[in-house]
C-alpha cells in the first residue's frame, strides 16, 4: 500500500496552479449556474485541467495519462482541497467511457473518442430501463443487425446528464434472454430517432433523463467488442465506477470532514463536546475508508475487480449519508442557510440539500442491497440467492 | 388513558381524505411549487369540509378532528399550513411555533401576519421576509418577529402546535409506507415482486410497527393535553422526537425501495419526501427537540403514559 507524502513537488505544483486559476471560484460559479451554463463552465474547466495534465491522469500514457497511482491521488487530493469543482457532467466520459474504450474498444474507437473526451465531449450511460434496474440483465432494448448497421428500439431511463451529453454508452439486446444476449454500443445521441427527456428529481433538479430510441441506426463499427459480449464489458465499466472513482470520493470525504469540523466549531461550547466525539468517530471511519480504497485498488491493478470494489461503494454511500445527516444535525436550522445551487454532495456547503442528495448514493450504480449480495456471494462464497 | 379515536373524528378524516384525493392528492403539492393556485384549491377543499368550524382548543373532540385533519393532510403533502390555520389566533392570523434565533415558517406566504411563539412561550407577531430558497423547502420563508408586549403563548397552544406537527408527520410516514408496500408488490426484478425479498419484507414490517407506536403516542398525548393540566411540554416534545425519528426513517426506506423512481417527481414518494422536510425540521430539528425535552424533564419530571413509574 502506498500513500503519497503530502509535501511532494507535485502537490505544491497542483496547489499553486489551483491558486492561480481560482479553482474554488470556478466551483462557486458552477454551483450557482443554470444547467446549460454549468455545462459550459464544466467543459471550460476540464480544458484547463487537460492543458495542465490533470484531467486524465488515470488514462494510459499514450492518451495523455500514465501517472502513477500515487500521483493520481495527489492530483485528486490537491484539487479537492483547493475547492476545485467536481466534473459530474464529464464523469461518465472520463471514467466509464474511457475505461470501456481502453479495455474493449477498437483502435479506431479509441482514436476517435479518447481525444474527444479529453477535449470536453460529454457522455451518458444508457444501461437502466423502466423494467430493468437491479436486474439489468433483463433489459429489453433491442438492436437488430441490418447489414453494416443495427436498428435499435427501446427506452432507457435514469440516464444522468443525458440532456447535455453527445454520446451514450448503450446496452441493447442482440441475442436471446439474459446476460449472454447483450451487446455494447457507442451511440451518437444526435442520431435520428433519439429523444431525451429530463426527469425532475426529489431535490428539484432535472438531472437524470429518459432516452427514447425509435429505429435508431448504429453502425456496426460503433459496437464495442463482439456481439453478445456486452455484459462482460459493462461489468468492467461498473467496476470503474465503484473502484477508481472512489479514490477521488475518499479524498472528497476528507474535505467533507472539514465542513463537519466547521459545523462543530460553530456550536455553543456546551454542545461542542458531543459534537467532537461524533467528529472523532467519523474521522476514524473516513480514514479506514481511505485505507480500504488503497487496498482494493492495489489488489486489482486495473481497478476493476467489481466484487471488491462493491465494498467501496457500500462503505462510501453509507458513510456519506451518516456524515451529511450529522452535519445537518449540527448545523440545526442554520442548515437552511447558504447557497442553494446544484448539489452533488459537499458541493453547496448547504447541509439540507446535501443531506437529501446523499440518499441517492445507496441506489445509483447498483443499489446497496445488490452490492451486499455481491459481497455475500462473490467474496464470502455464500450460495447464490435472490439476485440471479 | 384514551387512545381509541371517536368515530366522528375518524369519519371526518375519511371525508377529508376523499375530498383531497378527488382534488388531486399529491398532485396539489406537485403543482404548488410553480402555481400558487394549487394552494388556494387545497384551502377551498379544507374550507368545504368545515376546517374553519373546528375549535381545537375548545374540547378534546374538536382537537381530535383537527389532529386527524393534520394527519390526512400530511398523507397528501397538502400545500397549505393546516395545523397553523387550525390554531389561528384570529380569522386570518395563523399560529406557528418558531425558533426565535432562526425564525422560519413553512407556507409563510399564506398570511401577511402570523402569530408566532417559541416553545418557551414568548409571543410574537411575524411577517414573511424572504424565501429560504431551497429546492427542498419550496414554501418555507424566514420571518421577521415583533414581540407582543406582555404576551405569552399558553401551554395548550404550544402542546397542540407540537402535537399537530407530529400528527402531520405521522400522515407523511403512513402514506410513505403505503406507497412502499404498493410499489414493492408490483415492481418485479429477478422474476419476483420486490416484496418477495426478505430484506424488504422485514424492513416494511419494522416500519409499520414503528408507525403504529407513533400513532398510539400521538393519540395518548392529545388526550393528555386536555386532561393532565401539566405546565410541562415533556410529553408533546417526546412525541415530536419520536415522530422525527420514525417518519424520517420511514421516508428514507420507502424512497430506497422505490429505487431510482424514488427520486423522480413523477412518483408521489419523491414529492412526499421533499415536502416532509420542513415539518421534520421546524421549529426544532431532532437535536433541538431533544435539548428542550431534557430541560422540560429537568424542570417538571416526565410521567408519560405510565403515571406510577414516571421519572421525578
Ligand atoms: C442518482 C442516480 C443516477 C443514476 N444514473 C444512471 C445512469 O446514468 N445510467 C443508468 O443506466 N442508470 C442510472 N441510474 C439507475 C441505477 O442504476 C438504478 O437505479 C439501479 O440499478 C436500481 O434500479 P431501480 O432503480 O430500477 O431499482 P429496483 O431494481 O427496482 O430496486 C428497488 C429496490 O429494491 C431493492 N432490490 C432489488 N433487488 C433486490 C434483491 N435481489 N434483494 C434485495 N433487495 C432488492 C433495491 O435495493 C431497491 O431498494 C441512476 C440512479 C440514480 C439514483
Amino acid at each position: 500500500m502506498s500513500l503519497p507524502e503530502p509535501g511532494t513537488d507535485l502537490a505544491h505544483e497542483v496547489r499553486s496552479w489551483c491558486r492561480s486559476k481560482d479553482a474554488a471560484g470556478w466551483r462557486d460559479r458552477m454551483s450557482a449556474a443554470a444547467p446549460a451554463e454549468r455545462a459550459g463552465l464544466q467543459q471550460a474547466w476540464l480544458l484547463q485541467l487537460a492543458e495542465q495534465g490533470y484531467a486524465v491522469p488515470h488514462w494510459p500514457a499514450a492518451w495523455g495519462g500514465g501517472r502513477s497511482r500515487a500521483d493520481q491521488l495527489t492530483i485528486a487530493r490537491e484539487l479537492i482541497r483547493a475547492g476545485a469543482p467536481r466534473l459530474d457532467m464529464h464523469f461518465v466520459a472520463l471514467y466509464h467511457a474511457a475505461a470501456t474504450l481502453v479495455t474493449a474498444g477498437s483502435d479506431e474507437q479509441r482514436a476517435t473518442y479518447l481525444p474527444a473526451i479529453r477535449d470536453g465531449q460529454r457522455w451518458c450511460q444508457g444501461f437502466s430501463e423502466p423494467g430493468a434496474g437491479s436486474d439489468l440483465a433483463s433489459l429489453r432494448t433491442r438492436a437488430e443487425r441490418r447489414g453494416d448497421h443495427y436498428v435499435v428500439n427501446g427506452h432507457k431511463t435514469w440516464s444522468s446528464s443525458a440532456e447535455f451529453a453527445e454520446m451514450c454508452l448503450l446496452l441493447a439486446r442482440t441475442g436471446g434472454q439474459g446476460r449472454a444476449g447483450i451487446s455494447y454500443f457507442l451511440l451518437d445521441l444526435s442520431s435520428p430517432g433519439v429523444s431525451v427527456r429530463p426527469i425532475r428529481n426529489a431535490s428539484g433538479h432535472d438531472e437524470f433523463c429518459d432516452v427514447f430510441l425509435t429505429d435508431v441506426e448504429i453502425p456496426v463499427t460503433a459496437r464495442v467488442g463482439a456481439e453478445n459480449e456486452g455484459w462482460r464489458i459493462a461489468n468492467a465499466t461498473l467496476g470503474e465506477e465503484r473502484g477508481l472513482t472512489m479514490l477521488e470520493r475518499s479524498e472528497e470525504m476528507v474535505a467533507g470532514l472539514r465542513y463537519l469540523t466547521l459545523a462543530a466549531a460553530a456550536l455553543p461550547p456546551e454542545e461542542r463536546g458531543a459534537a467532537l466525539e461524533t467528529l472523532g468517530a467519523f474521522a476514524e471511519r473516513v480514514e479506514s475508508f481511505r485505507l480500504l480504497v488503497s487496498r482494493v485498488l492495489d489488489a486489482s491493478v486495473d481497478g476493476t475487480d467489481t466484487a471488491a470494489a462493491s465494498i467501496l461503494k457500500l462503505v462510501y454511500s453509507e458513510l456519506l449519508q451518516d456524515i451529511s445527516r450529522e452535519g445537518l444535525a449540527m448545523a440545526g436550522l442554520s442548515g437552511h442557510e447558504g447557497r442553494h445551487g446544484w448539489s452533488g454532495t459537499w458541493q453547496t456547503g448547504h447541509w439540507f440539500d446535501d443531506y437529501l442528495r446523499s440518499w441517492e448514493w445507496t441506489i445509483g450504480g447498483g443499489t446497496n442491497d445488490i452490492l451486499r449480495n455481491v459481497v455475500g456471494e462473490r467474496i464470502l462464497g455464500l450460495p447464490r440467492g435472490g439476485s440471479r | 388513558m384514551r387512545i381509541a379515536l371517536p368515530e366522528a373524528a375518524l369519519d371526518f378524516g375519511r371525508v377529508a381524505d376523499d375530498v383531497l384525493r378527488a382534488a388531486g392528492g399529491v398532485d396539489l403539492a406537485r403543482a404548488a411549487e410553480s402555481d400558487p393556485r394549487a394552494a388556494a384549491r387545497a384551502q377551498e377543499c379544507l374550507a368545504g369540509i368545515g376546517m374553519y368550524d373546528i375549535d381545537p382548543r375548545g374540547c378534546l373532540e374538536d382537537a381530535v378532528a383537527a389532529a386527524e385533519l393534520c394527519r390526512v393532510a400530511g398523507g397528501h403533502a397538502v400545500p397549505y399550513p393546516v395545523a397553523a390555520m387550525l390554531l389561528r389566533t384570529s380569522d386570518a392570523t395563523p399560529f406557528a411555533l418558531v425558533d426565535a434565533r432562526q425564525p422560519i415558517i413553512d407556507h409563510a406566504l399564506t398570511a401577511g401576519t402570523w402569530t408566532a411563539a417559541t416553545l418557551t412561550g414568548e409571543l410574537f407577531e411575524a411577517e414573511p421576509d424572504a424565501p429560504v430558497d431551497s429546492k427542498v423547502a419550496p414554501f418555507a420563508m424566514t420571518v421577521r418577529l415583533r414581540p407582543v408586549a406582555g404576551g405569552t403563548a399558553s401551554v395548550l397552544d404550544r402542546r397542540l402546535g407540537l402535537l399537530f406537527g407530529a400528527w402531520h408527520l405521522l400522515g407523511f410516514g403512513q402514506r410513505a409506507l403505503q406507497l412502499a408496500i404498493e410499489h414493492t408488490r408490483v415492481r418485479e426484478q429477478f422474476g419476483h415482486p420486490l416484496s418477495n425479498f426478505q430484506v424488504i419484507r422485514h424492513t416494511l414490517a419494522d416500519l409499520s410497527v414503528g408507525l403504529e407506536g407513533l400513532d398510539l403516542l400521538c393519540r395518548f398525548s392529545l388526550w393528555s393535553a386536555f386532561t393532565d393540566g401539566s405546565p410541562s411540554l415533556a410529553d408533546a416534545l417526546s412525541v415530536r422526537l419520536e415522530a422525527q425519528r420514525v417518519v424520517k426513517h420511514t421516508l428514507r426506506m420507502a424512497q430506497q425501495f422505490h429505487g431510482a423512481s424514488g427520486f423522480a417527481d413523477e412518483y408521489d414518494i419523491s414529492v412526499l419526501v421533499r415536502h416532509a422536510q420542513p415539518g421534520l425540521r421546524l421549529p426544532t430539528d431532532r437535536g433541538a427537540t431533544l435539548a428542550l425535552l431534557r430541560t422540560a424533564i429537568d424542570e417538571y419530571g416526565f410521567d408519560g403514559p405510565f403515571h406510577a413509574g414516571g421519572v421525578r
